[in-house]
């Protein structure tokens, strides 16, 4: 943290934005703080602009969407009942209470870190990211640079009521993990139909997995060698994880390949 | 700016930098009790504090994040000096050991309990999930958290915590508080960071970029022209005094082969310059205005890449020896930039070929050994470097009181500091005063004096008080390490598994300098041959000189690294022979009263002595572990990719070095017949001054409370070689008992005059009298007469305690572990820890030594690994990175329990206990390994890949 930096606490989200704006890369929003406070951060602010009394932190189930404000921490995410059971597994993936009690959801996006716990499975989930005056993907936000000011995420219900399983290896609990599988399947006549899956970790960058979603497609849940070998090739063709070491390609199908299969299991 | 928040229930309206953290504000607002392990990174939690009923960690807030809302501290939770609920429930259970994480602890049940009253372990672990702790296993906080939540709502509730021993003794064997325990739960001021006086320097060190390089010219004029910079030291203008970093008893084993700065770095982090200034923003301001220039030479990082016949001379230096030279001492093309190494004896060293030092020995004849095996086993086991991670980094402050040097330290050895300091700045030792503070977390990396020199000589140059702690990272790259090994291990026996040869060829990477670098590799020997009876043994040892970060002493002293190879072996060479593991142990096991012939070559840096083996429970450690773990019988897991095996391990250590180490300690009778204990003995929170209490309390006769202690202060109590080699409760703890029998004596005798009755009538009552045939006298009243004008005096003794007599205690560890074959992934199902310490002294502090002892040897099998670029530059040099084991790596079903012996030389009976626990996991792991999925691990840290590529499953 720079010695000398200007506090700011605007009380809009139109003042927010204007702050940013005139403050360019020397400002930063903080909510929580818990990365950008951090000795890991790798920059320095001359402004902070808090968020704290003008974003949302509210969670709620509409009709057809899940809402979540940006403020939101992760242990909130957790705590609410409506929670999809894949999102809160994925929360708790932050595996100290200390700091899921105060990162929000919005700093986590906006972090941009390719080892966000939360961001598989937020992907696999379709979910929507509202900024102020603007709404985009997560694919397309996470795939750009920006400077958003994050309000609020929104999961299609149709997403969240399809199965899922999410699967991750880490070494031990204080590190983040080295990779994390989440995937949303659907099951019509014991094939797999519409699969969807998302990866991150720290040893590669969040994203969708389209090509080995496809490959799932169409393949009989209970054909296990099958779902295995389709997965194995998939991932080795996958263009994005040609950089990957034997050990983690190897762990990466293999994660796939359960988070799937417990996608089957836990299937509502 | 202006914050208005409400901190422990009274509003605050505070003017601020907006850059100030709120770890910051909450000092200056006068909260003590917020630590620092990671340099806000937040991995540590160990600055907790509640932000409207919430744990959070405050080295990532800012104070202006608080604006409005209500911030609690462990302050809150005291009212006055009474404990809360939580507080009183933790020092009962016995969690509180160094005491450093310990608030944080107490803030995140706090919250926990207002969410749950009466939590479940799921609960428990999530609660303290993000607050580390390195000396207790955590195991025992499930405990303690549920006797707080009971304690919430019924004050006086009270549960068994621990199992208790010897029904013939008062105190000794029973659970007590810890007598440290109120305090550090408190949260009050106990620390070396905490008795910073206002106007004191700060010390930072420039470190070297570099492992290997000449420091061809240093400019520090920029540095020194910085307002408020008040000394900057490099080695032009440093004291030109070799001397060793090492805490052990004079003269030490270890090389004097280093200056306080050097004209050459040997690692990376070595020192380059110190600059001390008003505040550590100007000093590290100065730091960075220092231009140096290297000659880059290559590093040597491996143990092949230093005994290669082309390999870098890491000391290219003269050699002295104070007695015994060798013949023919190659002084040949030294390089004078490399300074020289003074040995106090000869250790075999040879720097010419990077040797540190280096010992053969053994008993019988190897060979004939091997000719009388039907079968012959052999193979290399590895291990890595692993730091210490005390969560309390190295910290010193340093200040002048008259013409004296006043050292505020976190040391286990605060007689061998003042030695060494005295050395370094060439003064006399009774110019030096060192206070040993509550030390958060030793383990060995605080045996040696590794800050304590420069900011002494700085503060002796200067003036001027002088703080100086080392960051994470600093930790990381300059403290201590445990050395990393290879070691082989060849074996024969006869067809039934009975051993006729055992040969260990151990060859240890000691690092830039020598510290240990004899005694920690041998040591690999020493606490792991003696565990088999053979007639034919051979150790060579090896250690050799690189540039890697320090290593140095660590929990274990090298047995850890012995053990896993030695234990391994033995399990592997039964697999081979078709004989279970635990048969095969039990045929060559050592046992009570046997005779250990193999100690005559295990003398540190001395001629050693065979000693017989006066109490043992290993036998019954091993019954008690077998049937714990269902031992032979095969489980099953739902999940077919899933395979279970079991594994054990047997251990062994010491109890303080014999012939070696020496204990002081005085004990002196007050006017209203309490007492007053000065122990020499450093408690590092392990609970020696509880230890030495009640040795008090129990011999005199009287309630623990009516005795105080004054501990490891080198102006006020008496000579004590430190805390290291498993000596406090043997050699601390007796010398407190020989004091109290020496204070019994006089108090008879005083009594014996005042009563007129012979004194082998009289004996002493509970509580603090004296009684005879014809009357009972109080202490008050024995003592009052006695400093009266016509009294002895005050009644006072004290006492010297050394031996010759060895206390080994023993231990077995067996573990379940589950193995993925398909990932590889190893989880530790249950782990049970059963260890023979004698007589426990305070049973729910050691089943806590256990606990830790055994979580960070699970952590160094499973993923603690230091690692190094090609260039010797550390790459994880963070808790997070470097990975330690929180409360979620803990074994589901984790066992520690306490196998009671009665030893003829420990003090009512004991023996030490938390060393031996760091000996057990990586060998019982890699046996249960190999139980589940067929593959042997044979080096550190058993990964996820390690265990895929020897099931063939990746290339």
């Amino acid at each position: 943290m720079k010695s000398t930096i200007s506090f700011h606490r605007p009380e809009s989200l139109h003042e927010a934005v204007c702050l940013k704006r005139e403050n360019g890369h020397l400002a930063a929003y903080i909510s929580g703080g818990t990365f950008i406070n951090s000795s890991d951060h790798p920059q320095e602010y001359e402004h902070l602009i808090s968020l704290e009394n003008i974003v949302s932190n509210t969670l709620s189930q509409r009709k057809d969407k899940f809402e979540i404000g940006a403020n939101c921490t992760f242990q909130q995410l957790i705590d609410f009942p409506g929670c999809p059971q894949i999102l809160a597994e994925s929360a708790l993936l932050i595996s100290s209470r200390n700091i899921r009690n105060r990162a929000t959801l919005g700093g986590h996006l906006a972090s941009r870190l390719s080892r966000g716990a939360l961001l598989p499975a937020l992907l696999a989930l379709n979910t929507t990211v509202h900024g102020v005056e603007q709404e985009l993907s997560l694919e397309a936000y996470l795939n750009a640079e920006n400077d958003l000011l994050l309000t609020q995420l929104t999961l299609p219900l149709h997403s969240i009521s399809r199965a899922a399983g999410l699967s991750f290896y880490r070494s031990s609990t204080i590190r983040s993990c080295s990779l994390i599988v989440a995937a949303l399947t659907s099951v019509d006549e014991a094939c797999f139909t519409k699969c969807r899956i998302g990866i991150g970790g720290t040893v590669t960058r969040a994203m969708l997995l389209p090509q080995t979603a496809g490959a799932v497609n169409g393949l009989s849940c209970r054909d296990d060698m099958a779902l295995n070998r389709r997965i194995n090739n998939s991932v080795q063709s996958e263009p994005e994880l040609q950089g990957l070491d034997s050990f983690h390609s190897h762990m990466l199908a293999e994660l796939i390949f359960q988070a799937v299969k417990k996608s089957v299991e836990v299937s509502p | 700016m202006r914050v208005e928040f409400e901190l422990n229930g009274i509003p605050q309206s505070v003017d601020i930098e907006p850059s100030l953290s709120l770890g910051d504000l909450l000092k200056k607002q006068g909260v003590i009790s917020i630590r620092n392990g990671c340099d806000g990174q937040g991995s540590c939690g160990v600055c907790s504090v509640l932000i409207d009923g919430k744990t959070v960690n405050s080295c990532l807030l800012l104070a202006a994040q608080v604006h409005g809302k209500q911030v609690h501290t462990i302050e809150y939770l005291s009212h006055h000096r009474e404990l809360s609920a939580i507080q009183s429930a933790f020092v009962d259970a016995g969690v509180v050991q160094c005491g450093y994480c310990t608030p944080s602890m107490v803030l995140a049940t706090h919250e926990l309990l207002q969410r749950h009253a009466n939590p479940n372990r799921a609960q428990i672990k999530d609660a303290l999930s993000g607050i580390f702790c390195r000396c207790t296993g955590y195991e025992q906080y499930y405990l303690a958290v549920q006797l707080a939540a009971r304690r919430v709502r019924d004050p006086e509730f009270t549960t068994p915590v621990a199992p208790e021993f010897r029904d013939d003794l008062r105190v000794v064997g029973k659970v007590k508080p810890k007598v440290d325990g109120p305090r550090l739960v408190r949260g009050e001021r106990a620390f070396v960071e905490d008795r910073l006086l206002p106007g004191s320097c700060h010390l930072k060190m420039l470190r070297s970029p570099h492992a290997h390089a000449y420091i061809t010219d240093i400019d520090v004029s920029a540095a020194e022209a910085v307002p408020g910079v008040v000394l900057v030291v490099t080695h032009k203008n440093a004291p030109d005094v070799f001397y060793n970093q090492a805490g052990q008893g004079f003269p030490e084993p270890s090389p004097y082969d280093r200056k306080l700065f050097g004209e050459k770095v040997r690692h990376v982090g070595d020192r380059v310059a110190a600059v001390v200034a008003e505040t550590p923003e100007i000093a590290e301001k100065a730091l960075k205005k220092i231009n140096v220039q290297y000659e880059i030479l290559p590093p040597v990082l491996s143990i092949e890449e230093a005994e290669a016949d082309t390999a870098p001379l890491v000391h290219n230096s003269l050699q002295e020896y104070v007695v015994g030279e060798p013949e023919g001492l190659d002084q040949s093309h030294v390089d004078p930039r490399d300074g020289k190494i003074i040995y106090q004896f000869p250790i075999h060293a040879n720097p010419r070929k990077n040797i540190a030092a280096s010992v053969s020995g053994g008993i019988g004849d190897i060979e004939r050994g091997f000719e009388l095996a039907d079968h012959i086993f052999e193979q290399e086991y590895r291990t890595s470097q692993i730091q210490c991670t005390p969560v309390e980094p190295h910290v010193v402050y340093t200040r002048m009181e008259g013409n004296r040097l006043i050292v505020h330290a976190s040391t286990q050895v605060p007689w061998h500091l003042r030695r060494i300091v005295a050395r370094v700045l060439g003064i006399k030792e009774n110019r030096i005063r060192v206070i040993k503070e509550r030390v958060g977390g030793g383990f060995g990396a605080k045996q040696d004096i590794v800050l304590e020199e420069v900011a002494a000589y700085c503060t002796w140059v200067t003036g001027r008080p002088v703080f100086f702690r080392f960051t994470r990272e600093e930790e990381f790259i300059a403290s201590r390490t445990r050395h990393p090994m290879k070691i082989k291990i060849k074996l024969g026996a006869k067809k039934d598994g009975k051993l006729t040869a055992m040969k260990m060829d151990l060859k240890a990477n000691t690092g830039p300098y020598g510290a240990h670098c004899l005694t920690v590799p041998m040591n690999g020997c020493g606490k792991s041959l003696p565990l088999f009876l053979c007639d034919h043994v051979l150790f060579n040892v090896t250690s050799y000189y690189s540039n890697i970060p320090p290593t140095g002493a660590y929990q274990g002293y090298g047995a850890p690294q012995g053990s896993f190879a030695l234990q391994t072996a033995i399990a592997e060479f039964a697999d081979q022979l078709g004989l279970d593991h635990l048969e095969m142990i039990e045929k060559n096991r050592v046992h009570d009263g046997s005779m250990l012939e193999i100690l005559r070559c295990l003398g540190e840096g001395r001629e050693g002595v065979s000693q017989a083996v006066s109490s043992c429970g290993l036998g019954p450690a091993l019954r008690r572990g077998a049937e714990l773990i269902q031992w032979g019988k095969r489980e099953e897991h739902n999940d077919p990719d899933i395979q279970i095996g079991k594994g054990l391990s047997t251990v062994q250590q010491g109890s303080g070095l014999p012939g070696l180490d020496a204990a002081n300690a005085t004990v002196s009778l007050l006017g209203d017949g309490t007492l007053m204990l000065l122990s020499g003995g450093a408690d590092l929170g392990t609970g020696l001054d509880t230890v030495t209490t009640k040795m008090v309390a129990e011999v005199l006769h009287v309630p623990m409370e009516d005795v105080s202690l004054l501990s490891a202060d080198t102006d006020t109590t008496p000579y004590d070689d430190g805390a290291y080699a498993s000596s406090g409760t043997f050699f601390s703890g007796s010398a407190a008992m020989k004091a109290a029998e020496g204070l019994k004596r006089k108090i008879l005798e005083t009594a014996s005059a005042m009563l007129g009755e012979p004194l082998e009538d009289l004996f002493l009552e509970y509580p603090s009298r004296v009684v005879g045939s014809t009357g009972t006298l109080s202490f008050e009243h024995i003592s009052r007469h006695a400093q009266s004008g016509t009294g002895r005096g005050q009644l006072s003794a004290t006492a010297n305690f050394t031996t010759d007599k060895a206390a080994f205690p023993y231990g077995a560890h067996f573990c379940q572990v589950a193995v993925h074959t398909k990932t590889g992934e190893i989880t530790i199902q249950k782990y049970y820890a059963l260890q023979d310490c004698g007589t426990p002294i305070n049973p729910e502090l050691a089943l806590g030594q256990m606990y830790g002892g055994a979580l960070k040897t699970i952590g160094h099998s499973l993923f603690e690994e230091l690692v190094l670029d090609e260039h010797g530059k550390c790459l994880n040099p963070n808790l997070m990175e470097y990975e330690v084991p929180m409360i979620g790596d803990v074994p589901e079903d984790f066992k520690a329990e306490l196998i009671e012996t009665n030893d003829p030389f420990g003090p009512f009976g004991s023996k030490s206990i938390a060393e031996i626990s760091c000996n057990g996991a990586a060998p019982a792991i890699a046996a249960a390994i190999h139980d589940a999925v067929g593959v042997w691990i044979r080096s550190w840290p058993f990964t996820a890949e390690k265990v895929l590529r020897a099931m063939g499953r990746i290339e």
